[in-house]
Protein backbone atom coordinates (compact mmCIF):
# COMPACT_ATOMS: atom_id res chain seq x y z
CA UNK A 1 0.00 0.00 0.00
CA UNK A 2 2.23 2.49 0.90
CA UNK A 3 4.31 1.46 -1.27
CA UNK A 4 2.32 1.86 -4.38
CA UNK A 5 1.61 4.97 -3.07
CA UNK A 6 5.22 6.34 -2.86
CA UNK A 7 5.89 4.66 -6.16
CA UNK A 8 3.09 6.84 -7.34
CA UNK A 9 4.10 9.97 -6.29
CA UNK A 10 7.51 9.27 -7.68
CA UNK A 11 6.94 8.64 -10.73
CA UNK A 12 4.57 11.76 -11.35
CA UNK A 13 7.40 13.96 -9.79
CA UNK A 14 10.03 12.57 -12.11
CA UNK A 15 7.93 13.40 -14.79
CA UNK A 16 7.20 16.82 -14.12
CA UNK A 17 10.63 17.90 -13.03
CA UNK A 18 12.15 15.92 -16.69
CA UNK A 19 9.59 17.92 -18.87
CA UNK A 20 10.29 21.51 -16.65
CA UNK A 21 14.02 20.61 -17.66
CA UNK A 22 14.15 20.35 -21.18
CA UNK A 23 11.35 23.63 -21.05
CA UNK A 24 13.46 25.81 -19.46
CA UNK A 25 16.63 24.61 -21.37
CA UNK A 26 14.19 24.62 -24.70
CA UNK A 27 13.26 28.32 -24.18
CA UNK A 28 16.96 29.34 -23.01
CA UNK A 29 18.42 27.90 -26.12
CA UNK A 30 15.48 29.56 -28.30
CA UNK A 31 16.18 32.76 -26.67
CA UNK A 32 19.33 33.00 -27.01
CA UNK A 33 18.83 33.17 -31.19
CA UNK A 34 14.93 34.90 -31.57
CA UNK A 35 14.40 36.71 -28.44
CA UNK A 36 15.88 40.43 -28.16
CA UNK A 37 16.94 39.09 -24.36
CA UNK A 38 17.36 36.18 -22.43
CA UNK A 39 15.88 34.77 -19.28
CA UNK A 40 18.54 35.27 -17.02
CA UNK A 41 16.80 32.60 -14.52
CA UNK A 42 16.61 29.88 -16.95
CA UNK A 43 20.46 28.25 -16.05
CA UNK A 44 19.29 28.28 -12.06
CA UNK A 45 16.28 26.73 -13.18
CA UNK A 46 17.36 23.90 -15.21
CA UNK A 47 19.71 22.77 -12.70
CA UNK A 48 17.16 23.07 -10.03
CA UNK A 49 14.87 21.08 -12.44
CA UNK A 50 17.38 18.40 -12.79
CA UNK A 51 18.62 17.44 -9.04
CA UNK A 52 14.72 17.25 -8.34
CA UNK A 53 14.25 14.83 -11.39
CA UNK A 54 17.05 12.81 -10.11
CA UNK A 55 16.08 12.96 -6.28
CA UNK A 56 12.41 11.50 -7.72
CA UNK A 57 14.38 8.94 -9.82
CA UNK A 58 16.70 7.64 -7.50
CA UNK A 59 13.95 5.41 -5.54
CA UNK A 60 12.29 3.91 -8.33
CA UNK A 61 16.07 3.16 -10.12
CA UNK A 62 16.69 1.29 -6.97
CA UNK A 63 13.37 -0.44 -7.13
CA UNK A 64 14.10 -1.71 -10.17
CA UNK A 65 17.26 -2.63 -9.95
CA UNK A 66 18.98 -0.31 -12.41
CA UNK A 67 21.64 0.70 -10.90
CA UNK A 68 24.98 -0.83 -11.64
CA UNK A 69 26.31 -4.03 -9.88
CA UNK A 70 28.96 -6.29 -10.27
CA UNK A 71 28.04 -9.96 -9.94
CA UNK A 72 31.02 -11.84 -10.14
CA UNK A 73 31.14 -12.57 -6.76
CA UNK A 74 27.24 -12.71 -6.21
CA UNK A 75 26.73 -15.52 -9.07
CA UNK A 76 29.32 -18.07 -7.37
CA UNK A 77 27.48 -18.15 -3.84
CA UNK A 78 25.29 -20.43 -3.12
CA UNK A 79 21.80 -19.60 -2.88
CA UNK A 80 22.00 -19.55 0.83
CA UNK A 81 25.16 -17.15 0.41
CA UNK A 82 23.27 -15.03 -1.88
CA UNK A 83 20.57 -14.66 0.74
CA UNK A 84 22.70 -13.30 3.34
CA UNK A 85 24.51 -10.87 0.89
CA UNK A 86 21.56 -9.37 -0.11
CA UNK A 87 20.45 -8.84 3.17
CA UNK A 88 23.88 -7.73 4.30
CA UNK A 89 23.47 -4.95 1.28
CA UNK A 90 19.96 -3.73 1.92
CA UNK A 91 20.96 -3.28 5.92
CA UNK A 92 24.50 -1.14 4.35
CA UNK A 93 22.35 0.64 2.17
CA UNK A 94 19.84 1.71 5.05
CA UNK A 95 22.57 2.54 7.33
CA UNK A 96 24.17 4.83 4.40
CA UNK A 97 21.07 6.84 3.07
CA UNK A 98 19.54 7.22 6.67
CA UNK A 99 22.82 8.84 7.70
CA UNK A 100 22.62 10.95 4.81
CA UNK A 101 18.89 11.43 5.51
CA UNK A 102 19.15 12.71 8.95
CA UNK A 103 22.28 15.15 8.29
CA UNK A 104 20.31 16.56 4.93
CA UNK A 105 18.18 18.28 7.75
CA UNK A 106 21.11 20.73 9.46
CA UNK A 107 22.16 20.70 5.93
CA UNK A 108 18.62 22.49 4.86
CA UNK A 109 18.95 24.81 7.99
CA UNK A 110 21.83 25.88 6.70
CA UNK A 111 19.61 26.81 3.32
CA UNK A 112 17.55 28.61 5.05
CA UNK A 113 20.40 31.81 5.17
CA UNK A 114 20.98 31.62 1.87
CA UNK A 115 19.09 32.94 -1.41
CA UNK A 116 19.71 31.89 -5.02
CA UNK A 117 21.15 34.45 -6.83
CA UNK A 118 18.64 34.92 -9.90
CA UNK A 119 15.41 33.11 -8.99
CA UNK A 120 15.75 34.09 -5.42
CA UNK A 121 14.64 31.17 -3.71
CA UNK A 122 16.00 30.01 -0.55
CA UNK A 123 18.80 27.23 -0.91
CA UNK A 124 16.81 25.32 1.35
CA UNK A 125 14.62 23.76 -1.65
CA UNK A 126 17.40 23.04 -3.52
CA UNK A 127 19.28 21.02 -0.85
CA UNK A 128 15.67 19.40 0.35
CA UNK A 129 16.31 17.11 -2.89
CA UNK A 130 18.70 15.29 -0.84
CA UNK A 131 16.34 14.52 2.01
CA UNK A 132 14.23 13.02 -0.50
CA UNK A 133 16.63 11.11 -2.73
CA UNK A 134 18.19 9.33 0.34
CA UNK A 135 14.74 8.99 2.76
CA UNK A 136 13.31 7.34 -0.02
CA UNK A 137 16.31 4.84 -1.08
CA UNK A 138 16.27 4.13 2.77
CA UNK A 139 12.03 3.26 2.96
CA UNK A 140 12.50 0.96 0.32
CA UNK A 141 15.46 -0.36 0.98
CA UNK A 142 14.28 -1.16 3.99
CA UNK A 143 10.63 -2.60 2.30
CA UNK A 144 12.99 -5.04 0.48
CA UNK A 145 14.99 -6.20 3.57
CA UNK A 146 11.87 -7.28 4.85
CA UNK A 147 10.70 -8.91 2.15
CA UNK A 148 13.62 -11.02 1.73
CA UNK A 149 13.47 -11.93 5.56
CA UNK A 150 9.93 -13.11 5.55
CA UNK A 151 10.05 -14.99 2.06
CA UNK A 152 12.77 -17.88 2.72
CA UNK A 153 11.71 -19.52 -0.69
CA UNK A 154 13.46 -16.67 -2.95
CA UNK B 1 61.06 -12.42 21.84
CA UNK B 2 57.74 -12.37 23.00
CA UNK B 3 58.32 -9.80 25.76
CA UNK B 4 60.24 -7.76 23.41
CA UNK B 5 57.05 -7.20 21.14
CA UNK B 6 54.50 -6.62 24.02
CA UNK B 7 56.88 -3.63 25.10
CA UNK B 8 57.13 -2.56 21.41
CA UNK B 9 52.99 -2.81 21.68
CA UNK B 10 52.82 -0.80 25.01
CA UNK B 11 55.11 1.64 23.45
CA UNK B 12 53.19 1.96 20.47
CA UNK B 13 49.85 2.76 22.56
CA UNK B 14 51.59 4.96 25.50
CA UNK B 15 53.33 7.15 22.82
CA UNK B 16 50.10 7.43 20.56
CA UNK B 17 48.24 10.11 23.12
CA UNK B 18 51.64 11.49 23.56
CA UNK B 19 52.20 12.74 20.18
CA UNK B 20 48.48 13.82 20.50
CA UNK B 21 48.50 15.87 23.37
CA UNK B 22 51.85 17.44 21.50
CA UNK B 23 49.55 18.21 18.66
CA UNK B 24 46.45 19.60 20.48
CA UNK B 25 48.64 22.72 20.75
CA UNK B 26 48.97 23.62 16.83
CA UNK B 27 46.09 24.94 15.21
CA UNK B 28 45.78 23.79 11.86
CA UNK B 29 43.50 25.59 8.97
CA UNK B 30 42.00 23.72 6.03
CA UNK B 31 42.05 26.58 2.95
CA UNK B 32 40.06 26.04 0.27
CA UNK B 33 40.73 28.03 -2.80
CA UNK B 34 39.00 27.97 -6.20
CA UNK B 35 42.14 29.59 -8.15
CA UNK B 36 45.76 27.39 -9.61
CA UNK B 37 48.39 27.87 -8.19
CA UNK B 38 49.87 30.05 -10.53
CA UNK B 39 47.38 32.58 -9.06
CA UNK B 40 48.28 35.60 -6.60
CA UNK B 41 45.94 34.35 -4.76
CA UNK B 42 47.54 30.75 -3.48
CA UNK B 43 50.89 32.63 -3.55
CA UNK B 44 50.01 34.83 -0.84
CA UNK B 45 48.48 32.10 1.21
CA UNK B 46 51.54 30.60 0.62
CA UNK B 47 53.18 33.76 2.43
CA UNK B 48 50.46 34.23 4.61
CA UNK B 49 51.37 30.22 5.99
CA UNK B 50 55.35 30.88 6.35
CA UNK B 51 54.87 34.45 8.22
CA UNK B 52 51.97 32.69 10.85
CA UNK B 53 54.26 29.24 11.50
CA UNK B 54 57.46 32.09 11.93
CA UNK B 55 55.34 34.43 14.34
CA UNK B 56 53.42 31.69 15.99
CA UNK B 57 56.15 29.15 16.37
CA UNK B 58 54.94 26.77 14.73
CA UNK B 59 51.25 27.20 16.78
CA UNK B 60 49.24 28.23 13.52
CA UNK B 61 49.89 26.12 10.06
CA UNK B 62 47.44 26.41 7.43
CA UNK B 63 46.48 23.68 4.62
CA UNK B 64 45.74 25.54 1.17
CA UNK B 65 44.13 24.00 -1.36
CA UNK B 66 43.82 25.13 -4.96
CA UNK B 67 41.93 24.64 -7.94
CA UNK B 68 38.50 23.64 -6.09
CA UNK B 69 40.06 20.50 -4.96
CA UNK B 70 38.18 20.44 -1.95
CA UNK B 71 34.99 22.41 -2.95
CA UNK B 72 33.89 25.15 -4.97
CA UNK B 73 33.48 29.27 -3.74
CA UNK B 74 30.04 28.73 -2.74
CA UNK B 75 30.45 25.19 -1.03
CA UNK B 76 33.59 26.42 0.52
CA UNK B 77 31.25 28.95 2.32
CA UNK B 78 29.10 26.14 3.14
CA UNK B 79 31.58 23.81 4.44
CA UNK B 80 33.12 26.74 6.35
CA UNK B 81 29.42 27.43 7.88
CA UNK B 82 29.38 24.04 8.79
CA UNK B 83 32.86 23.37 10.29
CA UNK B 84 34.43 21.48 8.17
CA UNK B 85 37.13 23.38 6.79
CA UNK B 86 37.92 26.90 8.16
CA UNK B 87 38.65 29.74 5.56
CA UNK B 88 38.50 30.35 1.54
CA UNK B 89 38.45 33.68 -0.37
CA UNK B 90 35.10 35.10 -1.29
CA UNK B 91 33.10 38.46 -2.45
CA UNK B 92 30.03 39.27 -4.36
CA UNK B 93 28.39 35.91 -4.02
CA UNK B 94 28.08 36.69 -0.60
CA UNK B 95 25.25 38.58 -1.53
CA UNK B 96 23.51 34.84 -1.88
CA UNK B 97 23.65 35.57 2.23
CA UNK B 98 23.94 39.55 2.72
CA UNK B 99 22.42 41.55 0.10
CA UNK B 100 24.95 44.40 0.37
CA UNK B 101 27.40 42.58 -0.74
CA UNK B 102 26.11 43.55 -4.45
CA UNK B 103 28.15 46.35 -3.88
CA UNK B 104 31.35 44.12 -4.42
CA UNK B 105 30.84 43.50 -8.00
CA UNK B 106 28.28 46.56 -9.25
CA UNK B 107 29.13 47.21 -13.03
CA UNK B 108 30.18 50.87 -13.61
CA UNK B 109 29.88 51.81 -9.63
CA UNK B 110 33.87 52.42 -9.03
CA UNK B 111 35.31 54.09 -11.65
CA UNK B 112 39.08 53.60 -10.58
CA UNK B 113 41.52 52.33 -7.97
CA UNK B 114 40.91 55.11 -5.44
CA UNK B 115 37.66 54.96 -5.09
CA UNK B 116 37.18 51.08 -4.49
CA UNK B 117 39.95 52.00 -1.28
CA UNK B 118 37.48 54.57 -0.21
CA UNK B 119 34.62 52.43 -0.64
CA UNK B 120 36.20 49.44 0.81
CA UNK B 121 37.74 51.05 3.92
CA UNK B 122 34.40 53.18 3.92
CA UNK B 123 31.42 52.96 5.93
CA UNK B 124 29.27 50.74 3.61
CA UNK B 125 32.40 48.91 3.51
CA UNK B 126 32.51 48.10 6.92
CA UNK B 127 28.70 47.18 6.95
CA UNK B 128 29.67 44.63 4.73
CA UNK B 129 32.13 43.18 7.63
CA UNK B 130 30.06 43.58 9.93
CA UNK B 131 27.17 41.66 8.04
CA UNK B 132 29.72 38.81 6.91
CA UNK B 133 30.22 38.63 10.93
CA UNK B 134 26.87 38.76 12.08
CA UNK B 135 24.78 37.30 9.84
CA UNK B 136 26.93 34.74 8.50
CA UNK B 137 29.69 33.86 10.96
CA UNK B 138 32.51 34.55 8.87
CA UNK B 139 35.23 37.10 9.98
CA UNK B 140 36.96 38.92 6.75
CA UNK B 141 40.62 39.12 7.70
CA UNK B 142 41.36 41.55 5.28
CA UNK B 143 40.75 41.76 1.50
CA UNK B 144 42.47 41.41 -1.97
CA UNK B 145 41.51 43.17 -5.09
CA UNK B 146 40.87 41.55 -8.51
CA UNK B 147 41.76 43.13 -12.14
CA UNK B 148 39.25 44.91 -13.69
CA UNK B 149 37.08 43.05 -15.96
CA UNK B 150 37.62 43.56 -19.64
CA UNK B 151 35.30 42.55 -22.43
CA UNK B 152 36.70 40.46 -25.28
CA UNK B 153 35.28 39.88 -28.66
CA UNK B 154 36.68 39.11 -32.89
CA UNK B 155 35.18 42.66 -33.39
CA UNK B 156 36.55 45.70 -31.65
CA UNK B 157 34.15 47.25 -29.41
CA UNK B 158 34.37 51.56 -28.93
CA UNK B 159 31.20 52.59 -28.29
CA UNK B 160 27.79 50.36 -27.27
CA UNK B 161 26.35 51.05 -30.73
CA UNK B 162 29.11 48.12 -31.90
CA UNK B 163 27.30 45.62 -29.26
CA UNK B 164 24.06 45.33 -31.31
CA UNK B 165 22.88 41.61 -31.27
CA UNK B 166 26.45 40.46 -29.99
CA UNK B 167 25.56 37.46 -27.64
CA UNK B 168 27.68 38.34 -24.36
CA UNK B 169 28.05 35.52 -21.89
CA UNK B 170 27.80 36.86 -17.99
CA UNK B 171 28.52 35.41 -14.61
CA UNK B 172 24.81 34.23 -13.03
CA UNK B 173 24.65 37.62 -11.84
CA UNK B 174 21.36 39.57 -12.16
CA UNK B 175 23.27 43.20 -12.29
CA UNK B 176 25.50 42.02 -15.42
CA UNK B 177 22.71 40.73 -17.28
CA UNK B 178 20.83 43.92 -16.58
CA UNK B 179 24.22 46.11 -17.69
CA UNK B 180 24.49 44.45 -20.94
CA UNK B 181 21.35 44.05 -21.87
CA UNK B 182 20.90 48.30 -21.49
CA UNK B 183 24.25 48.73 -23.00
CA UNK B 184 22.60 47.14 -26.23
CA UNK B 185 24.39 43.03 -25.84
CA UNK B 186 22.17 39.96 -25.88
CA UNK B 187 23.71 38.71 -22.55
CA UNK B 188 23.65 34.95 -21.96
CA UNK B 189 24.08 33.70 -18.36
CA UNK B 190 26.12 30.58 -18.81
CA UNK B 191 28.89 28.60 -16.14
CA UNK B 192 32.19 29.16 -16.76
CA UNK B 193 33.49 26.41 -17.76
CA UNK B 194 31.36 26.22 -20.87
CA UNK B 195 32.12 29.73 -21.95
CA UNK B 196 35.80 28.48 -24.30
CA UNK B 197 33.88 26.09 -26.47
CA UNK B 198 31.13 28.17 -26.72
CA UNK B 199 32.74 30.84 -28.53
CA UNK B 200 34.26 28.14 -30.45
CA UNK B 201 31.82 27.26 -31.69
CA UNK B 202 29.48 30.23 -32.10
CA UNK B 203 27.21 29.98 -29.38
CA UNK B 204 28.42 32.94 -28.01
CA UNK B 205 30.39 36.45 -29.29
CA UNK B 206 32.13 38.04 -26.54
CA UNK B 207 32.90 37.15 -22.68
CA UNK B 208 33.64 39.51 -20.42
CA UNK B 209 36.57 38.58 -17.45
CA UNK B 210 39.58 40.06 -15.82
CA UNK B 211 43.37 40.18 -17.55
CA UNK B 212 44.41 37.33 -14.96
CA UNK B 213 41.10 34.33 -16.04
CA UNK B 214 41.12 35.30 -19.75
CA UNK B 215 45.22 34.41 -20.23
CA UNK B 216 44.05 31.39 -17.83
CA UNK B 217 41.09 30.34 -19.81
CA UNK B 218 43.00 30.36 -22.98
CA UNK B 219 40.70 33.35 -24.83
CA UNK B 220 43.48 34.35 -26.90
CA UNK B 221 43.02 31.31 -29.03
CA UNK B 222 39.60 31.75 -29.86
CA UNK B 223 38.87 35.80 -29.32
CA UNK B 224 40.94 38.84 -30.79
CA UNK B 225 39.99 41.75 -29.46
CA UNK B 226 40.53 43.00 -26.01
CA UNK B 227 37.88 46.01 -25.15
CA UNK B 228 38.93 47.87 -22.07
CA UNK B 229 35.57 48.65 -20.99
CA UNK B 230 36.72 48.20 -16.94
CA UNK B 231 33.32 48.12 -16.22
CA UNK B 232 33.72 45.92 -13.24
CA UNK B 233 35.96 46.84 -10.03
CA UNK B 234 35.54 44.01 -8.00
CA UNK B 235 37.19 42.28 -4.08
CA UNK B 236 37.33 39.78 -2.53
CA UNK B 237 37.30 39.23 0.79
CA UNK B 238 39.61 36.60 2.86
CA UNK B 239 37.37 34.99 5.15
CA UNK B 240 37.77 32.45 8.24
CA UNK B 241 34.87 31.36 10.04
CA UNK B 242 34.04 33.04 13.30
CA UNK B 243 33.81 30.15 15.57
CA UNK B 244 37.30 28.56 14.23
CA UNK B 245 38.99 32.24 14.90
CA UNK B 246 37.47 32.29 18.29
CA UNK B 247 39.30 29.16 19.19
CA UNK B 248 43.08 30.60 18.98
CA UNK B 249 43.90 32.36 21.98
CA UNK B 250 43.73 36.09 22.10
CA UNK B 251 48.23 36.24 21.15
CA UNK B 252 47.79 34.22 18.61
CA UNK B 253 44.30 35.81 17.22
CA UNK B 254 46.42 39.22 16.96
CA UNK B 255 49.14 37.00 15.47
CA UNK B 256 46.70 35.96 12.60
CA UNK B 257 45.14 39.61 12.16
CA UNK B 258 48.24 41.44 11.87
CA UNK B 259 49.93 38.53 9.68
CA UNK B 260 46.53 39.02 7.40
CA UNK B 261 47.93 42.36 6.85
CA UNK B 262 50.97 41.90 5.49
CA UNK B 263 49.74 39.08 2.74
CA UNK B 264 47.42 41.57 1.72
CA UNK B 265 50.80 43.95 1.05
CA UNK B 266 52.22 40.99 -0.26
CA UNK B 267 49.46 40.08 -2.28
CA UNK B 268 48.61 44.09 -3.93
CA UNK B 269 52.36 43.62 -5.12
CA UNK B 270 52.42 40.62 -7.11
CA UNK B 271 49.21 41.56 -8.18
CA UNK B 272 50.42 44.60 -9.84
CA UNK B 273 53.38 43.22 -11.40
CA UNK B 274 51.20 40.39 -12.89
CA UNK B 275 48.88 42.77 -14.16
CA UNK B 276 51.18 44.80 -16.26
CA UNK B 277 53.00 41.29 -17.11
CA UNK B 278 49.56 40.05 -18.34
CA UNK B 279 49.00 42.42 -20.85
CA UNK B 280 52.05 42.05 -22.70
CA UNK B 281 51.68 38.09 -22.63
CA UNK B 282 48.05 38.35 -24.23
CA UNK B 283 49.41 40.89 -26.91
CA UNK B 284 52.33 38.01 -27.49
CA UNK B 285 48.87 35.46 -28.32
CA UNK B 286 47.90 37.60 -30.92
CA UNK B 287 45.04 39.64 -28.76
CA UNK B 288 44.40 43.83 -30.16
CA UNK B 289 43.76 45.93 -27.56
CA UNK B 290 41.23 47.86 -28.15
CA UNK B 291 40.44 51.79 -26.35
CA UNK B 292 36.94 52.24 -25.53
CA UNK B 293 34.08 55.37 -25.06
CA UNK B 294 33.78 54.14 -20.93
CA UNK B 295 31.94 56.91 -20.01
CA UNK B 296 29.33 56.27 -22.90
CA UNK B 297 28.79 53.04 -21.92
CA UNK B 298 28.52 53.63 -17.91
CA UNK B 299 25.59 56.20 -19.35
CA UNK B 300 23.75 53.25 -21.04
CA UNK B 301 23.05 51.26 -18.06
CA UNK B 302 23.81 53.26 -15.05
CA UNK B 303 20.35 54.23 -14.43
CA UNK B 304 19.32 50.25 -15.30
CA UNK B 305 21.49 49.00 -12.84
CA UNK B 306 19.89 51.25 -10.16
CA UNK B 307 16.59 50.42 -11.08
CA UNK B 308 17.19 46.28 -10.52
CA UNK B 309 18.44 47.16 -6.91
CA UNK B 310 16.02 46.23 -4.18
CA UNK B 311 14.53 49.81 -2.34
CA UNK B 312 17.30 48.58 0.73
CA UNK B 313 20.12 48.65 -1.76
CA UNK B 314 19.01 51.91 -3.55
CA UNK B 315 19.30 54.12 -0.74
CA UNK B 316 22.82 52.01 0.44
CA UNK B 317 23.77 53.39 -3.61
CA UNK B 318 22.21 57.01 -3.38
CA UNK B 319 24.10 57.21 0.28
CA UNK B 320 27.56 56.72 -1.29
CA UNK B 321 27.08 58.77 -4.33
CA UNK B 322 25.97 61.80 -2.07
CA UNK B 323 29.02 61.23 0.40
CA UNK B 324 31.30 60.64 -3.19
CA UNK B 325 30.10 64.37 -4.16
CA UNK B 326 30.79 66.50 -0.87
CA UNK B 327 34.78 66.32 -1.23
CA UNK B 328 34.24 67.67 -4.68
CA UNK B 329 32.38 70.85 -4.22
Amino acid sequence: MIKAFITKVLRVGTLIFTVLLVGSVLLQIVARFLFPSTPAWTEEASRLFFIYAIAFAAGLAFLENEYVSLDILFDRLTEKGKKKLTILIHFLTILLFGVVAVYSIPFMQLGLLENSPSMGIKMALPFASMLLLAATIAIFSLLELINTLRNPAS
Amino acid sequence: MRKAIIFLLLLSVLAGPACQQAEEEAFVFKVSLFVNEQDTWFQAFTYFDTILRERSEGRIRLEIYPSEQLAKEIESIRLIQAGVIDMTVSGSLLSNWIEIATFCELPFFLKNDKEQAEFIQGSVGKEIEQAMLKKMGLRPVTYFIRGPRHLTSNKPIQSPEDLEGLIVRVPNVPSFVTAWAAMGAKPTPMAFSEVFTSLQQGTIDAQENPLSLIYQAGFSEVQQYVNRTEHVMSWSYPIIGEEQFQRLPEELQLIFLEAAEDMQKYERQLFEENESRLEGLLKEKGMTFIEVDKSAFADKCEDAIFENLSVDMQSVYLKVNEEREIPSK
